[in-house]
């Protein structure tokens, strides 16, 4: 009865849009906007009462996908090489990486440097927050505990 | 190539990272909201437990139906769910973003932003494919 019409889905049966299926995203956490097919996959639970959306073919809610990522790795040295990256397409703000997120206790203190730049920021225990990081914008660190 | 990028490129402290002996590919170990309040953001889904969450407000999950412009704002910023570029193909993104129902300059006039809800079967539909 309404075929045709857009309905918010998202990408996780096998078999439902096998001419535009993103392999990236079959079975990950997409929300895009397909034809209507019936399926589970289009069908959500709205809780007037708590405001959320929740799938009904997965149970998972529908929100914010975050956009403020840390990397990191460890080095030969001991110490860890970390990438913060603002994901988000306006401003800038700063991003912090907690030592647990590393591997290093709270209680340990590292040395911060500015891999890009070439400039020791300091050292630091439990975490190090950076200057405001611009939107599509990356920092590279490198952590070595003292 | 420019002298910033032939820089970044060069860059001997990077190189080093990138040939550290040890070998170990970098990964991704922390994923957090974004601390300013006016931004667009990809909509997925997500369990409301996941790791992250715990740095997230709960209003990243919480929605309200507008009955009287019929757009899906999120809780968080009052931002309208959005199918991107007014696009009508498969597979269209859908993000938040500011509201623009009705504004004289809005692509395909904010249709892309307007939706029913049908308890009855479930469906949320866009009105962006008026056409049936």
């Amino acid at each position: 009865m309404e075929n045709g019409k857009k309905k918010i889905s998202f990408l996780y049966d096998y078999d439902l849009f096998s001419c535009s299926l993103d392999v990236l995203n079959f079975n990950g956490p997409a929300v895009d906007a397909f034809t209507c097919n019936g399926g589970a996959n289009q069908a959500w639970l709205w809780d007037s009462t708590t405001g959320t959306l929740r799938s009904k073919q997965n149970g998972l809610y529908l929100t914010l996908k975050p956009q403020i990522e840390v990397w990191a790795g460890p080095l030969s040295d001991g110490s860890q090489a970390v990438l913060l990256f603002n994901r988000v397409d306006s401003g800038a703000e700063p991003i912090t990486v907690q030592w647990t997120d590393i591997g290093f206790s709270a209680a340990q203190q590292a040395l911060v440097r500015d891999l890009w730049a070439r400039k020791d920021l300091g050292t630091f225990k439990e975490s190090y927050t950076s200057p405001n990081i611009k939107f599509h914008s990356v920092m590279m660190l490198k952590i070595k505990p003292k | 190539m420019s002298s910033a990028t032939l820089k970044i490129l060069s860059n001997p402290e990077v190189i080093a990272v990138n040939q550290d002996k040890l070998g170990v590919q970098g990964e991704k170990v922390a994923l957090l909201p974004s601390k300013l309040i006016n931004v667009t953001a990809d909509v997925i889904v997500a369990n409301y437990s996941s790791s992250f969450v715990s740095d997230a407000e709960p209003t990243r999950f919480q929605w309200t139906y507008n009955a009287q412009d019929s757009s899906i704002r999120s809780k968080h910023n009052n931002y309208c769910l959005t199918i991107v570029d007014c696009n009508t193909a498969e597979a269209a993104n859908i993000i938040i973003a500011p509201c623009e129902i009705n504004h004289p300059q809005a692509k395909c006039q904010g249709k892309n932003q307007q939706w029913t809800y049908n308890t009855a079967d479930q469906r949320i539909v866009s009105k962006l494919d008026g056409k049936w």
